[in-house]
């Protein structure tokens, strides 16, 4: 475990509240976080959501909603049932471009417990759960930071695998559950214990940095907590600002700061985009952009979405089109290939945008992005497609200009440099031996997702990263291929 | 006559006979997959997934034919695996012989994919290709070793033998055509990188073929008609 990498560094822009005594210490130890912060109140069920409320506490993972609500649904149901409810969080972070979460469990992990264990002391939880990506640094963190802390109820760590879907919050109970970790098929809250619960029981699920604003809330009160920050969105928020070529900047800001000032403090210019929300998010043109007022409201009125806090700001310099092809591919691929949007429509989108992005793409390829695209929102078991069609559309738009150019037939003729941050591609990929292969086109046939023929009955492309869902097929085509021109090759581990 | 001794009856029968039946599926199968004038792709991997599971049929009637000749005492253990053991008679070897083959044949159709991956893919065809031992081999057993067969059958399994034979001369002949195309090829542009006077007398063409190509300026057309 390298700890440069693993420890993303930290700035404030106003008071510092999750990232107290970070620019000091490495790590905050039960010690560090004693001496930094005042002793943690005890409240009861009704304070804790009343406070919440008033500030009007919402889910940081990206969906943003109200934490009051969906706590008073998890306490109804475990009234009604009977059961003690389970606190868990969600610090499963899949997106490439969101590093706040690692952040937190890697560098303030007692924060975060805190306001787990405030929740679980007021509604009589009967345990905690905390999910963390595997191989991310909260894997060691947390169960250092359970060990040396009293808690209300019994508390676990568990790791899930380091997918886009596995953040996806009905896919991390699942794999708590000791099921795959996809999202639930048939959409079951987890509020409402049940199905989509821990062992059944009414759970209250909420992302690494919900919890530690309710414990900074908890201890500042509400009014204090409303001090910085807009009128309708009190308090800061932990923002991820990737930087080329530099690990990403965690940056805590209040509400309402402007998105030039954030690009600022990482060094950056918004050049010809800034990406805000993540993969998930949107696209924003970089004139509203410097002036753009990071809150939910604010990126609203422009179009934009805050999700889970991630900006990249693409330079002039790589080729917009190609960086979208790249992150779209990569999106299709880490779904779970579970519902129709996701098997069909965003592979279809990602290899049009590929074309168009080669320059081999015309008006059709991108008729068919936007065809595409738009039957995939609103389909499927999670967000997954609809958050790929809000990055995809809103780029086009934002770029449009860079699109023209690519469907004239010319390109813009700049490089894909690979800003837009993705993991090292370590999946297997099916290779075609050209020397061998005579175009009979089974392998079409029998991994159609996978293998695209051309317009010759040859495959389109030499290498093609297999998801695991697409392994089956991948290994049929494989099997079957009258030439033997298929191979599937799998990256060495270190 | 009681049940298990009724199953048994039909068994010893039957189970060389479904042997026989599934490999010549196999066999027919195997070599229709790899039409491509007639079938669509789609069409061929059906075909193809008849041929998988006709070969696995095969093999497990093979295993019941061998263990009732073996419960029955018509063979021991050794000979069927082993042709030319002991006071075997040459038809009964003969069987044997088949059902080793067949057994290399469906292994290496089982490990397919590995040989894809290796440099080594000609092997798998050649090993494959067993097959079209294996079956005659099995034909002559099943019609020399047991009762004496219906005139129909004969016809049948001729039948299957002649296209079986027909299909694999069309294979093999174009296989030798592209094979020649390619090496002559490869024997002319060697030729000209070296800088080689061109060979007094023009190589020989089909009719049909474009006229070959003027100077060596000309660049070289790889899959080209000549």
């Amino acid at each position: 475990m390298s700890a440069r990498i693993d420890l993303p560094p930290v700035r404030h822009l106003g008071p510092p509240r999750l990232t107290t005594g970070l620019d000091r210490f490495q790590r905050l130890d039960l010690a560090a976080h004693t001496r930094l912060h005042p002793p943690l109140p005890r409240l009861t069920q009704g304070t804790l959501l009343d406070l919440a409320e008033r500030v009007d506490l919402r889910g940081r993972g990206g969906a943003g909603f109200p934490f009051a609500r969906k706590a008073r649904a998890a306490v109804a149901a475990a009234d009604r049932t009977g059961t003690r409810p389970v606190v868990v969080v969600n610090g499963a972070e899949g997106e490439p471009p969101s590093a706040k979460d690692r952040m937190l469990l890697a560098r303030a992990p007692h924060l975060v417990l805190d306001g787990a264990c405030l929740a679980a002391a007021a509604f009589g939880a009967e345990e905690i759960v905390i999910g963390v990506a595997a191989g991310s640094p909260g894997e060691v963190s947390i169960p250092a930071a359970i060990a040396e802390r009293d808690l209300p109820c019994p508390a676990r760590t568990v790791c899930l695998p380091e997918r886009f879907v596995s953040g996806e919050s009905g896919a991390l109970i699942r794999g708590v559950n000791g099921l795959p970790v996809l999202p639930a098929a048939v959409k079951a809250r987890a509020a409402e214990g049940g199905t989509g619960g821990v062992r059944r029981r009414p759970t209250l699920l909420s992302n690494a940095e919900t919890w530690a604003q309710l414990a900074v809330a908890a201890r500042l009160g509400p009014e204090a907590y409303a001090a910085v920050g807009t009128d309708s969105e009190p308090g800061t928020v932990l923002l991820t600002v990737n930087r080329p070529g530099a690990e990403p900047l965690v940056v805590e800001a209040p509400f309402g700061t402007r998105l030039g000032d954030v690009l600022d403090t990482g060094g950056l210019r918004p050049g010809d985009g800034v990406l805000v929300g993540g993969y998930h998010g949107g696209w924003l043109d970089p004139v509203d952009a410097v002036s753009a007022s990071l809150s939910r409201a604010g990126l609203a009125e422009l179009g934009g979405t805050l999700g889970a806090g991630a900006i990249v700001a693409l330079p002039a310099a790589t080729c917009p089109l190609g960086e979208i092809a790249r992150v779209a591919a990569w999106l299709a691929g880490q779904s779970a290939g579970q519902c129709g949007p996701c098997k069909r429509g965003l592979p279809d989108a990602a290899e049009s945008l590929a074309a168009l992005a080669t320059g081999a793409g015309g008006p059709a390829e991108l008729e068919d992005v936007q065809r595409a695209l738009g039957g995939a929102q609103g389909g499927g078991a999670c967000s997954h497609p609809d958050g790929t069609a809000r990055f995809v559309l809103s780029a086009l738009d934002v770029f449009a200009g860079d699109v023209e150019a690519h469907v004239a037939g010319t390109g813009c003729g700049r490089p894909v440099l690979g800003v837009l941050p993705l993991p090292r591609d370590e999946g297997p990929h099916l290779e075609v031996d050209w020397s061998r292969c005579a175009g009979h086109g089974l392998c079409g046939v029998l991994a159609p997702g996978l293998v695209r023929l051309g317009p010759h009955g040859y495959p389109a492309s030499t290498t093609v990263p297999v998801a695991p869902w697409q392994e089956h097929g991948a290994h049929r085509a494989v099997n079957q291929c009258p030439a033997l021109a298929l191979r599937m090759r799998r990256p060495e581990r270190k | 006559m009681s049940g298990p001794a009724r199953v048994m009856a039909f068994l010893d029968y039957f189970a060389g006979v479904f042997t026989l039946l599934a490999l010549t599926a196999a066999v027919v199968c195997g070599l229709a997959a790899t039409d491509r004038l007639v079938l669509t792709p789609r069409l061929r991997v059906a075909v193809q997934s008849v041929h998988r599971a006709t070969a696995v049929a095969a093999l497990g009637f093979l295993a019941v034919h061998i263990a009732v000749k073996i419960a029955e005492g018509h063979a021991d253990p050794q000979s069927t695996v082993l042709p030319f053991t002991g006071d075997t008679a040459l038809a009964v070897s003969l069987g044997t012989i088949a059902a080793d083959l067949l057994v290399l044949v469906t292994a290496t159709g089982a490990i397919r994919g590995r040989f894809a991956g290796s440099r080594h893919a000609w092997l798998w065809r050649v090993m494959h290709a067993g097959a079209y031992a294996c079956w005659p081999i099995a034909l002559a057993h099943g019609l020399t070793a047991g009762r004496a067969a219906h005139a129909w059958v004969l016809w049948g399994y001729g039948l299957c033998a002649a296209l079986v034979a027909l299909a694999l001369l069309v294979r093999g002949l174009s296989w030798l055509g592209r094979h020649r195309t390619a090496t002559r090829q490869l024997r002319r542009s060697k030729a000209r990188d070296a800088g080689a006077p061109r060979p007094a007398t023009a190589p020989r063409r089909p009719r049909h073929a474009a006229p070959p190509v003027p100077g060596p300026l000309a660049p070289a057309q790889p899959g080209g008609g000549l």
